[in-house]
């Protein structure tokens, strides 16, 4: 009897076992059953996840952009892979750190440097032709080889309501003064990101304040938190917080709605949220100008295209990333990303001139922009982030000044390696 | 030699080894429920203590070094983790006692006879069937500062808070998203109140109003003597849920402003995904078991030492 029983567990644990094993369900990825970079037998298969693929005006045009490669060539197909904004640095490198995740990856900018750092994403030397490419670009390198080439790169601008703003300011006081007279019967003057639940955003947009009061984050890798010009950027916005001309809570997505409806008269923003204002309600009038800052300097956000490390289809991967570094590929991406721009240099068309002409300003600032990272600390910019932002917010609800709030920065901050 | 007429039947012995295989079939039938647990919480657990001990990030889980007790010093030393324990504690506090008082309001008035009674048991479950993401999104629109409807509602009455900032706001925020909790919260904790009510003899409540109790009393001598046992079993319930609540708080205010709804559960998320460092998410995790466990074995302390004062009576 006790062999019995013994037997009877054991044919419970193994129907146990069975049923679990049935509810599992395989991880999908990079690495699968094709483990050649071109299957003889057939096209090869490659993910690429993007966090543009989900936007509603330009996600479909590039999706339209992957089928035409697919239907170009029968080597390779590429499967469009879409994950928010939010989540696609936490999604991408749980998959990645274990050993899966899709063959390409768009990655924020601030993410690529971390991947770049540790080794999660391939060379990519033999497809790309330098002289091509953004200056912006060099972010990308790393020791001499290049890691990774932007899908677009954005510039930061004024974006203004023509119809609201009488005078376009030229310098800080002058913002904080028009900002201070639109705000009344139900408009703001002004918005920019405020909340903890958008750190990201936060981090971005005190980057140009910093930047445009003639800032940095660090310098050879040691942050310089409480440099006078970094004091002063945290102050003006500070200013411009206090003064209540922004929509208090308000997300990003909220006041860029807000935009679309004539409610908030101006924002420094990057050239890709233009269009998004656009895809809102086509008939917002849109203008831009250069960000009212002492200086020039000012911030780009990328997105970044990198080989997954643990891909099986290395030359599948590469094979559709040399056809998107194609000219015509680029111009074709250009016309998409409005005011942000595409991996190489591509002349705008009279079209989009006509049709967009606050696109000009956009590429003009591109000699002077900045990525949002500190730098000789790129590899740690979502901590280095999470310090400045943490602090910021105190500074914001006036729980501490912007010297003591920036020192308390300067003092975590020296901590990171 | 024994003849058939009086030959006895010797009692019929059971076979051992079938008194045994009887013994062995409740564990057979609890395997499958171990084996899952054993899998998916177990394994996670230990590997939640090898983190918390380690330096492994979350682009390489698999690569790291043994750090000993690093990620607890390091945490012990961060304001921002004790910020979050002493908000963990007043959310807890407050989660539960708002719970459980509401609850057990809503349960003795559904416990009362009145028209219209069951549709109302029906429709007080909806708080707690509803997915807690929903809720967490609509509560988001419903506390806007410019569109919410809550302070255009409160505007009616002149109780508008000024700018009416909820989940930007340092004093506003954490009370906000407590009502949210308790909203979801409360109908599980009538629900099984309500059902502990029933279980109250009628008859005790006759003699007492006989003897000439008023309400209060026949609740303090009657009702909560019975009831007592749920209601702390509801709380313990109540604690542990809320020290693991994430989805509610995260989509309302991701533990802002300024760490003002930052929970341990928050910031071990924040740790582990967005700064990436899953040793010193896993050593916050390790905190928070502690003191679910700790509350735990209290609480089986003390109901039996209930149990045994009752026995010895």
């Amino acid at each position: 009897m006790q062999r019995r029983n013994l037997l009877a567990g054991v044919a419970a644990l193994a129907a146990a076992g069975l049923i679990l094993t049935g509810c599992s369900s395989s991880t999908g990825g990079g690495g699968d059953a094709n483990n050649s970079g071109m299957n003889p037998d057939g096209p090869t298969v490659i993910t690429f996840a993007a966090s543009i693929l989900g936007e509603t005006q330009r996600g479909p045009l590039i999706g339209e952009m992957i089928t035409d490669f697919n239907e170009s060539q029968s080597d390779v197909i590429v499967t469009p892979v879409t994950i928010p904004f939010s989540s696609f640095g936490s999604t991408m490198f749980t998959q990645v750190g274990g050993g899966e995740g899709p063959d390409i990856i768009a990655w924020d900018e601030a993410d690529y440097f971390q991947a770049m750092d540790q080794g999660l994403t391939l060379p990519i030397d033999d497809i790309v032709d330098e002289d091509a490419l953004l200056a912006s670009s060099k972010n990308e390198i790393m020791d001499g080889k290049r890691y990774g080439v932007p899908l677009n790169v954005s510039n930061y601008a004024l974006i203004y309501n023509p119809d609201l703003v009488t005078n376009v300011p030229t310098n800080f006081d002058e913002l904080v003064a028009e900002a201070k007279a639109q705000t009344k019967d139900g408009v703001y003057g002004f918005a920019f990101r405020h909340t903890e639940a958008e750190e990201a955003g936060v981090w971005s947009d005190v980057s140009n304040y910093v930047y445009g009061f003639g800032g940095d984050w660090a310098k050879d890798g040691v942050p310089t938190l409480t440099d006078p010009a970094v004091i002063d950027g945290v102050t003006a916005m500070k200013e411009l917080y206090d003064a209540g001309v922004i929509p208090e809570g308000a997300t990003a997505a909220e006041y860029r709605k807000m935009f679309a409806e004539g409610k908030v008269a101006m924002i420094i923003d990057n050239g890709g949220v233009p269009t998004v204002i656009n895809g809102t309600n086509p008939a917002t009038p849109i203008a831009a100008a250069v960000a009212p800052f002492p200086t020039d300097s000012i911030g780009e956000i990328s997105a970044v295209l990198g080989i997954n490390v643990n891909t099986k289809k290395a030359d599948a991967a590469k094979a559709f990333l040399s056809w998107f570094l194609e000219p015509e590929q680029q111009a074709t991406l250009q016309g998409l990303l409005g005011g942000s721009q595409a991996a190489t240099t591509v002349p705008r068309t009279e079209e989009e001139l006509a049709a967009r002409p606050y696109v000009t300003v956009f590429d003009e600032v591109s000699a002077n922009t900045k990525a949002f990272a500190p730098e000789g600390l790129e590899a740690v910019t979502p901590q280095f982030r999470h310090i400045v932002v943490e602090q910021l917010l105190r500074i914001f609800q006036g729980q501490v000044s912007v010297e003591d709030g920036m020192a308390a920065a300067q003092k975590e901050a020296e901590g990171l390696k | 030699m024994t003849s058939s007429t009086t030959r006895q039947r010797s009692p019929r012995r059971r076979d051992p080894r079938r008194i045994h295989g009887l013994r062995s079939m409740p564990y057979l039938f609890i395997a499958p429920a171990a084996l899952y647990l054993f899998i998916f919480q177990g394994i996670p657990l230990i590997q939640e203590f090898r983190l918390a001990f380690s330096n492994a990030k979350l682009f390489r889980p698999n690569d790291f070094d043994f750090v000993g007790f690093d990620n607890f010093v390091s945490i012990s030393q961060d304001d921002g983790f004790w910020q979050a324990v002493s908000v963990t504690v007043v959310y807890v506090i407050c989660c539960v006692a708002g719970t459980v008082l509401i609850g057990l309001g809503v349960a003795l008035l559904m416990n009362r006879k009145f028209k219209g009674r069951s549709v109302l048991r029906s429709l007080i479950i909806i708080p707690w069937a509803a997915p807690p993401v929903a809720i967490a999104l609509i509560a988001v629109w419903m506390l806007d500062a410019r569109y919410g409807i809550v302070n255009r509602a409160l505007a009616l009455g002149g109780l508008a808070p000024e700018g009416g900032n909820w989940l930007n706001s340092t004093t506003l925020a954490l009370p906000a998203v407590l009502i949210v909790t308790i909203w979801q919260l409360f109908p599980f904790t009538s629900v099984v109140t309500l059902a502990a009510l029933q279980s109250v003899p009628e008859e005790l409540n006759e003699a007492a109003m006989l003897d000439g109790a008023n309400a209060r009393q026949r609740f303090a001598a009657v009702t909560w003597p019975t009831i007592r046992p749920t209601v702390a079993l509801v709380s313990i319930l109540m604690t542990i849920w809320s020290l693991r609540r994430f989805e509610l708080i995260w989509l309302m205010t991701q533990g802002g402003p300024v760490g003002t709804t930052n929970t341990l559960v928050i910031d071990l998320y924040r740790e582990s995904f967005i700064i990436r460092d899953l040793g010193q998410g896993a050593a916050i995790g390790i905190v928070g078991l502690l003191v679910s466990l700790t509350i735990t074995v209290i609480y089986f302390i003390l109901s039996n030492r209930a149990a045994r004062s009752e026995v010895t009576r």
